[in-house]
């Protein structure tokens, strides 16, 4: 039954809106009946799998007045491209700019954001040569954004002709029938300026980036007025060589950072300490820019944007510009084993709708989690729209790890129309110019409202109705999500986070600032609070700095910056080398935390749904050599982790008399993670048939984490009463890790990936695995399995939720205060599930035989919550004798992580 | 903390501010540096750089130490070496840094020192020590008095002539074999940072002694290195250098008669295919055909298709033969070209034999 819904604030049309504008004339389009069409045939025949409906009504656009004060010929020339009026947002960020402030832009995509800080800073280059550096979170936007100014650089001189609209402008009022996907990209500015200022008004947009051959690199340092940039250039190339940009930093006015929502975790918390670098720089020239940023929609932009800088932040979030009719149906799987709980998979409904989609006529686009995912999809799909090879594929897979070329190329078939549905991983969340799309199917709830709002938001520009649809995993986020619709329709996105104080984060950084400019005694770092002559004197202890007539001098041979990577701790990405034929063609780049789940030997990678199988990798080479393959199956990695407690930094002790007594702790962990080996699934039927080992060092890190136990007095009792055996306690404890994993992730605002779980006694003698029997295990430090009975010393079970990113990126902080409220929260996921004895919606996967036991895994698993709580053993208990382990059978329901 | 009175005096340096030492140091120019004199040579100077002024008082050759190679503005530029040529004399001034906030006043000094310069040498200072020195002076709000300065780096010389006749064209080497002169008992270039860190760390200046000597020969090298590379570029055959490379330079200068006659005057076994190739067109360019012509005959024999369109074109078009242009386009290797210009003189010859019989 959909549920019945009120829009949330955000998402109402503006109410003063018809008083101000008139809607802008719209061209019929066949393609509204067609996604009409589509929405009512789902409906009608899905009605069971729909559990939530929203329709959003067409918004009719917010004008405002050119400013008075804007440059003469920026305003002609606007004028000669038929541009005489602004959208109210558009308008609110010039005036904000004006008076001088920091301000963030957060509207829906294709609402004009580029103009907003493109109309300030144009302004400033032409009416007092200011410059400007644009930061865009990769270097394949930078390069669209250069393309764009370009043409506005022409537009500004009146030279552009109607025949090559532009994205820039046929973005802006009242140019609504431009034709979509038809953006001319106009190549790279011209580094040669003499060129280059014949016929335009001589507005220089350079892009610096590592494809920036080294003899532009000084015409872009010199001449340019806008810089458009990345900040991993601007942290490893710009500010270490500061003084060769010093013409350029004197007169620099505006930083604009674009796509803000990107900048969160730990890229954000770098980039907070790169924009602190960048701010004493400009300090040293003189200069204070202003920040305009632009972001997706998201709780707290101005919030955000004030943390990365240190400083005061307004923002624009009411968007003036028009949206067509929008339609969001939430769609859950239908149940095809009641007993076990176990659905339809999400992959055979989005392959379904996209089908649909395709079919209609209907340029649509996929969204999956994985990467894999996106192969595994992109093949369904083509099987059935690209059986004939002769004709240009019709389906097309988009993700990282492709070649830059090859992601060139399919974003300009997307622009031109020439494929009918793109399979993404996020990649495509981000403002790559593709065109608009019809329908956005979104296999899995992406884990953050922000994300989703992002990815629906690709389908539906301008005036045009368009179509979303969530299908709900049977993840128990997902399914908490589909089975509370008012949760997700009611709710406002999320707050983006970041940590730019972490303390190795921060390291990094003041290494980096002290290379670039002294620091002087009584210097702060940007607004950060932690001791920095401490830190200093810990550098100069290094043998990095001198301090020497109150200031520290850097002076070490070395670049700091360069071993310091903004989007990970990593250390190189691998690439794949497909050997076909004898060649040797690189064909696809893993990065480092990827690789040993995906290109171990005898992995099965994919590049356009192509099968290749790994021959050999090459670890300290950082290569995958790979051969083309046939092989009916597609493999994922089976990983486990163990957890070593290297300090305690606070504990509470929940007690519910004298009976129980249970503890949350959280601290600073050592962590391992292992691969031990793979798991062979079969295209279609998605039958494990077969298993490989892997060969790989243990990755490890230093990290922080939040951890449960329970007294061992009370849990021995517990066993005796409630679990019958170590073993089953152990289950119960993973059953209770599953559930609270996915309930922590979605208080942090953190995506699942972000945290990671474990059980085990916390000293690395022990940990908990579920073996490839489906049953919970223990095992020795290496691997090895153990009998639990025969445990000496105290058995101490301990679950684990950690930041998994190395040095933690302050997430398990927040998961310690509201430890208690997970647990609570936990309970309620599980008893609120509606399977008998546990599904992956709730405690993960279980047995096909579990269902008949007595002492079912979800028994088990609230049985251990229970405990956790501080509860006395048996509060649980119905008081039913327990059967002793092993009753089940041992084949187990196709595994969740092989589907999803 | 260090002493830097004991250091100026072990090093017979003079203080010339707190932080800042100064060596002054004079070569007889009379007194051979390897197997070359010192003698400023502005006809050398001017051949390899035509712009070069030709009074050697404005010249100074620059070298300077690091702390490291790292660039950016974390990289110290620690010894700055300046080289002037004075009556009889080379004199060599040398600026130490020994104190970190010392830095202005060091920078100043060596402005001043350079103030008036007309010309730099130096061996690779366009990409290293200029710009380190540039990073150095703009951290120092101080101006650049290289600016707008002519700069003769020696590298671009060496690397125009050798490049492709040595493994590599570091300047010790360079030294072993043009100006026969190896080093002993330098100290590497490489272990200048850490001679200087153990100044910083713990006053132990041991062996900056060694590092500014080192620094010494670099410039008294810089300062010979202008002759015998203008000499090895009159005549590279002579010196093993690389006439191709050299002739295709004088080329880009304007200097076609030059390129030519030096092609010309190189032993003909010293020439190889693109040599040859480059001076047929330069006699063609100066109308010398029969000397052209003998070159491609002799290539297209060796079986060079290159030499052989080039026959083909000028028996087509200058020659107006178009037989033997036929039997040279008939060798050409195969190829859309190669059949468009047989058809093409194919045509032309039925044409011709054609107008022959309308004649009869």
């Amino acid at each position: 039954m959909p549920a019945s819904l009120t829009l949330p604030p955000q998402l109402r049309p503006t109410e003063q809106s018809s008083a101000i504008a008139t809607p802008a004339q719209r061209a019929p389009n066949p393609n509204d009946d067609h996604v009409r069409r589509l929405l009512g045939g789902l409906k009608r025949k899905y009605a069971a799998r729909i559990t939530g409906e929203l329709t959003m009504p067409a918004q009719p656009a917010r004008f405002a007045e050119l400013p008075e004060a804007l440059h003469p010929r920026l305003r002609a020339a606007l004028a000669a491209r038929g541009l005489t009026r602004l959208y109210a947002h558009q308008r609110a960020a010039w005036d904000l700019a004006q008076r001088g402030e920091h301000l963030v832009v957060a509207t829906p995509t294709a609402s004009g954001k580029t103009l907003c800080y493109n109309l300030p800073v144009l302004d400033a280059v032409l009416s007092r040569g200011a410059k400007a550096l644009y930061l865009f979170p990769t270097k394949a936007l930078a390069q669209d954004q250069v393309a764009e100014l370009a043409e506005l650089n022409q537009a500004l001189v009146g030279g552009a002709s109607a025949a090559a609209p532009s994205k820039s402008l046929s973005k802006l009022p009242p140019g609504s029938n431009t034709p979509h996907g038809a953006k001319a990209r106009g190549a790279n500015i011209d580094p040669d300026p003499d060129q280059r200022d014949r016929g335009t008004l001589g507005i220089k947009a350079f892009t610096f980036d590592g494809d920036t051959p080294g003899d532009a690199r000084k015409a872009v340092r010199t001449r340019g007025d806008i810089v458009l940039s990345n900040p991993d250039m601007l942290h490893q190339a710009i500010l270490p060589h500061h003084t060769k940009w010093a013409q350029f930093f004197e007169s620099l006015e505006y930083v604009v950072v674009d796509e803000l929502h990107s900048y969160r975790g730990v890229f954000g918390s770098h980039v907070a300490n790169v924009f602190r670098r960048l701010q004493r720089i400009c300090r040293f020239y003189g200069a204070s820019p202003r920040f305009i940023f632009a972001s997706a929609t998201i709780a707290n932009p101005a919030a955000l944007a004030g943390r990365l800088i240190g400083a005061e932040v307004r923002a624009v979030t009411d968007s003036g510009a028009p949206r067509g009719e929008r339609h969001l149906l939430l769609w859950n799987p239908p149940v095809i084993d009641p007993d076990l709980g176990i659905r339809a998979s999400a992959r055979s409904q989005t392959t379904r709708i996209a089908r649909a989609a395709t079919r209609q006529g209907l340029k649509n686009i996929v969204f999956a989690r994985s990467r894999l995912m996106v192969e595994v999809i992109t093949k369904y799909l083509k099987d059935v729209f690209d059986r004939d090879p002769r004709r240009p594929p019709r389906v097309l897979a988009y993700r990282g790890g492709y070649l830059p070329s090859e992601r060139r190329s399919g974003e300009q078939a997307l622009r031109a129309g020439r494929v009918d549905c793109v399979v993404s991983t996020s990649a495509l969340e981000l403002g790559v110019d593709i065109g608009a799309l019809d329908v956005a199917v979104l296999n899995g709830y992406p884990g953050t409202i922000a994300a989703t709002w992002q990815r629906l938001g690709r389908a539906g520009r301008r005036n045009r109705p368009s179509l979303g649809v969530l299908v709900a995993t049977s993840d128990p986020l997902d399914q908490y999500m589909v089975r509370h619709p008012e949760f997700f329709l009611g709710r406002s996105p999320e707050h983006a986070r970041i940590h730019p104080d972490q303390l190795l984060i921060l390291m990094d950084h003041v290494r980096c600032a002290a290379f670039e400019l002294p620091f002087r005694d009584g210097e702060a770092f940007g607004d950060c609070a932690e001791d920095l002559a401490e830190m200093l004197a810990y550098l100069r202890d290094e043998g990095l700095l001198q301090r020497q007539g109150g200031q520290w001098y850097w002076i070490a041979d070395s670049y700091p910056a360069n071993a310091v990577s903004l989007r990970s701790v990593a250390e190189g990405n691998f690439v794949v080398i497909d050997t076909s034929g004898g060649k040797q063609t690189i064909i696809a780049e893993v990065d480092y935390t990827g690789a040993p789940g995906t290109v171990y030997e005898g992995a099965i990678y994919m590049v356009q749904s192509q099968p290749y199988q790994v021959e050999r990798l090459d670890w300290t080479g950082r290569k995958a050599f790979v051969t083309k393959t046939r092989a009916d199956y597609y493999t994922d990695a089976i990983d486990y982790t163990k957890l070593k407690i290297l300090a305690e930094f606070d504990r509470i002790t929940n007690a519910d008399g004298a009976a129980g007594q249970a503890a949350a702790a959280h601290g600073e962990v050592h962590l391992v993670r292992r691969y031990p080996g793979y798991k062979k699934i079969r295209y279609y039927s998605h039958d494990n048939i077969g298993y490989g080992n892997i060969d790989l060092p243990d990755q490890e890190m230093h990290t922080t984490a939040v951890w449960w136990q329970v007294h061992p007095r009370a849990l021995e009792a517990a066993i005796a009463e409630t679990f019958g055996g170590r073993e089953r306690a152990v289950e119960g404890f993973l059953g209770a890790a599953y559930a609270l994993h996915h309930v922590a992730a979605l208080r942090a605002m953190a995506e699942l990936g972000d945290l990671g779980r474990a059980v085990g006694d916390g000293q690395g003698r022990w940990f908990a695995v579920v073996g490839a029997d489906g049953r919970g295990q223990l095992r020795g430090p290496d691997n090895e399995q153990l009998d639990g009975a025969c445990l000496a010393g105290r058995f101490e079970p301990t679950l684990f939720l950690y930041d998994n990113y190395p040095g933690g990126v302050g997430l398990s902080a927040p998961l310690f205060d509201a430890a208690r409220a997970l647990l609570a929260d936990a309970r309620a996921l599980v008893q609120g599930c509606a399977c008998r004895a546990g599904c992956p919606a709730c405690i993960g996967p279980i047995l096909p035989g579990d269902e008949q036991r007595v002492q079912t895994p979800k028994h088990l698993a609230l049985a251990v919550l229970g405990l956790l709580e501080g509860r006395a053993p048996g509060a649980e208990d119905r008081g039913e004798a327990l059967p002793g382990p092993g009753t089940g059978t041992l084949s187990r329901p196709s595994q969740q992580t092989a589907d999803e | 903390m260090p002493d830097e009175a004991a250091l100026a005096t072990h090093l017979g340096a003079e203080q010339l501010a707190p932080g800042v030492l100064r060596l002054r140091r004079r070569q007889p120019l009379a007194v051979p540096h390897g197997h070359c004199a010192l003698w400023p040579d502005a006809a050398a100077v001017q051949l390899l750089l035509p712009d070069a002024p030709a009074d050697p008082a404005g010249w100074i050759a620059l070298d300077t130490e690091t702390s490291g190679l790292a660039g950016g503005t974390g990289t110290w530029v620690f010894v700055v070496g300046l080289a002037r040529w004075r009556a009889a004399h080379l004199e060599i001034t040398q600026f130490l840094l020994t104190r970190l906030d010392a830095e202005r006043a060091f920078l100043e000094r060596v402005t001043a020192e350079l103030a008036g310069a007309a010309l730099l040498l130096s061996y690779n200072g366009k990409t290293f020590d200029l710009p380190l020195l540039a990073a150095r002076l703009r951290l120092a709000r101080l101006p650049d008095p290289t600016d707008g300065v002519g700069h003769l780096d020696l590298l671009h010389s060496v690397r125009r002539a050798f490049a492709t006749r040595w493994p590599d064209c570091r300047l010790a080497g360079v030294e072993q074999r043009l100006l026969g002169r190896a080093r002993t008992g330098d100290l590497p270039g490489a272990e200048a940072p850490a001679a200087w860190l153990d100044w910083l760390r713990r006053g132990d200046g041991r062996r900056l002694g060694a590092v500014l000597a080192h620094n010494r020969m670099d410039l008294a090298s810089v300062a010979a290195l202008p002759a015998v590379l203008a000499a090895a570029h009159r005549a590279p055959g002579a010196f093993g250098a690389d006439p191709l490379r050299v002739a295709r330079w004088r080329l880009a200068a304007g200097d076609a008669d030059g390129a030519r006659a030096l092609l010309a005057g190189t032993a003909a076994d010293g020439l190889d295919a693109g040599a040859r190739h480059l001076l047929a067109r330069l006699h063609a360019r100066a109308g010398d055909w029969p000397s052209a012509l003998a070159l491609w005959e002799q290539l297209a024999d060796g079986g060079d298709a290159a030499a052989r369109e080039a026959l083909a074109k000028h028996f087509e078009h200058r020659a107006k033969d178009l037989r033997r242009a036929l039997a040279h386009a008939e060798r050409l290797p195969p190829g859309v070209a190669a059949v468009r210009r047989r058809l093409r003189l194919l045509d032309k010859l039925r044409n011709a034999v054609q107008r022959a019989d309308e004649r009869h």
